[in-house]
């Protein structure tokens, strides 16, 4: 990586952090309702406990760590789902998004930086928070070489969805469907709150479609001790093949998508 | 060594079905020190010429050859060497100060370290910046927002320097400040090409480009529009 683009990462964590702190209020509610929602998590996991129903026998955790690890990996990971999208909808907002691209950097790489400057702070942030809450709560999250394997193509995948959903945005401005049906769906049916399993079976296949549904078995699998099974190793080849494929489209998108833009001349508009 | 070769440039634009006729058959050429100013009424396609030159529009006809590229293929290359200020309203981070903007769009512009704090300085000290270097920007009063945008676009030391309106909210002072630093550029053979309705600016330009009305069929009589103003006795080249 060159030291310009470095250079130019930093000017864009630079501007964001500086951004977020001026938002003081909005800053410490974002934190406190992080804490609220696995606070809730806890006293969920308590109740399934309470009623005896045989979750930590056949999923091998309690509920809370369960939830806890799926919505750290998801939450965390699935930021890059929106995070591209966002900035380019805000710098429209804000108008400075002909600005930037008047500077003759390349679109993708003022749109990934910006969006990794905001990744960045969002993944931060909620990593404390994870550190925090699961001492609270006296669960420990396993970090293996495949989990990590697993979380870094998750993401990798997600940002490459989150390019797809910039591009779009360059030209629907709002109401862009990818991120939303993503988002939506991995909340749904990838296995955050409750295990796979229990859905249907027609809708099983439906959720091994999706990339969540690989990262969290993975993410999870470290529970119950070193795990280098046929079974990860197919989680983590699909998971390969769906970063590559989401980041590659994803470009293509974006640049498909300023194009349009610069023909349209809808740039500037929102 | 001609900066900008405009030929024939047009754009429409699809609006609902309709086809919309944002500039016609625009033409003309801007050298390295020289300045040309288009003016016309609301409408007339100042701004979208501006665009098109700054390759963040493409044209739907024509050449636009631009620092020695074709915005249609090479807008990146175009990009690199230019300077815009297109409308100083809505093109800051509100939240960050005056200083802060200038940093990341300097920083944005190819420049570090002392690279940037003297580049800052000199725009600072010329545009006369300095008491609100450290107020956000969306709570500069809308001349000190030209300004900064004016100050913005010389970063970087462009070949071209592309000004939408630059005079249309600054007072005399305002108005005196930016037009010196732009003559300043002018020397050192920046070119510009300025949208304008107010006229002291075109003081400093070789030529006027009067862009017809909108709906209206041509331009009265475009050997009169592009004549060079440099013979007016208010101009002063070097």
């Amino acid at each position: 990586m060159s030291r310009d683009v470095i250079n130019l990462g930093w000017a864009f964590v630079v501007r964001s952090v500086a951004t977020y702190a001026s938002y003081r209020s909005k800053l410490f509610l974002g934190f406190a309702s992080l804490l609220l929602s696995a606070i809730t998590f806890l006293f969920v996991g308590r109740v399934v406990e309470l009623a005896g129903s045989g979750f930590e026998d056949e999923v091998g955790m309690t509920y809370t760590a369960f939830a806890l690890i799926g919505v750290v990996v998801h939450g965390v990971s699935a930021s890059g789902l929106h995070a591209f999208r966002k900035t380019v909808r805000r710098e429209q907002l804000q108008g400075t998004f002909e600005q930037l691209v008047s500077s003759g950097r390349p679109v993708a790489l003022l749109v990934l930086l910006a969006g990794l400057s905001e990744i960045m702070i969002a993944q931060g942030v909620a990593l404390g928070l994870a550190v925090i809450v699961s001492g609270l709560l006296g669960v420990t999250i396993p970090v293996t070489l495949p989990a990590l394997t697993a979380v870094v193509l998750y993401s990798l995948t997600m940002c490459g969805i989150g390019f797809i959903s910039a591009g779009l945005t360059t030209v629907f401005k709002e109401g862009e469907p990818v991120s939303w049906a993503f988002g939506a769906l991995s909340g749904l049916l990838g296995g955050v709150y409750f295990p796979v399993s229990l859905l249907p079976v027609w809708l099983r296949r439906v959720a091994w479609m999706l990339p969540t549904s690989h990262v969290l078995p993975v993410a999870r699998a470290g529970f119950r001790g070193p795990v280098h099974d046929a079974g990860t190793a197919t989680h983590l080849v699909f998971l390969l093949i769906s970063a590559a494929v989401s980041v590659v489209v994803g470009l293509v998108v974006l640049r498909r998508g300023c194009d349009h833009a610069r023909v349209t001349g809808t740039l500037r508009e929102y | 060594m001609r900066i900008v070769e405009f030929s024939d440039v047009g754009k429409q634009f699809r609006r609902r079905g309709q086809r919309l006729d944002a500039l016609r058959d625009l033409s003309f050429t801007v050298a390295a020190g020289e300045a040309i100013a288009l003016v016309g009424p609301n409408g007339a396609g100042k701004s979208t010429a501006l665009r098109i030159a700054a390759g963040l529009l493409m044209p739907s006809c024509g050449s636009a050859i631009v620092c020695g590229f074709d915005v249609r293929h090479a807008s990146t290359h175009v990009r690199r060497r230019v300077g815009v200020s297109l409308g100083a309203e809505r093109s800051f981070y509100v939240r960050l100060t005056a200083r802060m903007n200038l940093t990341f769009f300097g920083r944005l512009a190819g420049l570090w370290g002392r690279e940037l704090s003297s580049a800052m300085d000199c725009v600072v000290d010329e545009l006369d910046l300095e008491p609100w270097l450290n107020m956000r920007a969306g709570r500069l009063s809308r001349g000190t927002g030209a300004r900064l945008a004016v100050a913005r676009a010389f970063l970087g030391t462009p070949s071209l320097l592309l000004l939408d309106e630059p005079f249309a909210s600054l007072d005399v002072t305002g108005c005196a400040l930016v037009c010196s630093a732009i003559e300043r550029r002018l020397r050192d053979g920046c070119a510009l090409v300025m949208a304008t309705h107010r006229m002291e600016g075109s003081r400093f330009c070789d030529q006027v480009v009067e862009l017809p009305s909108p709906g209206s069929d041509s331009i009265s009589s475009p050997e009169l529009l592009q004549q060079p103003v440099a013979a007016q006795p208010s101009v002063e080249h070097s």
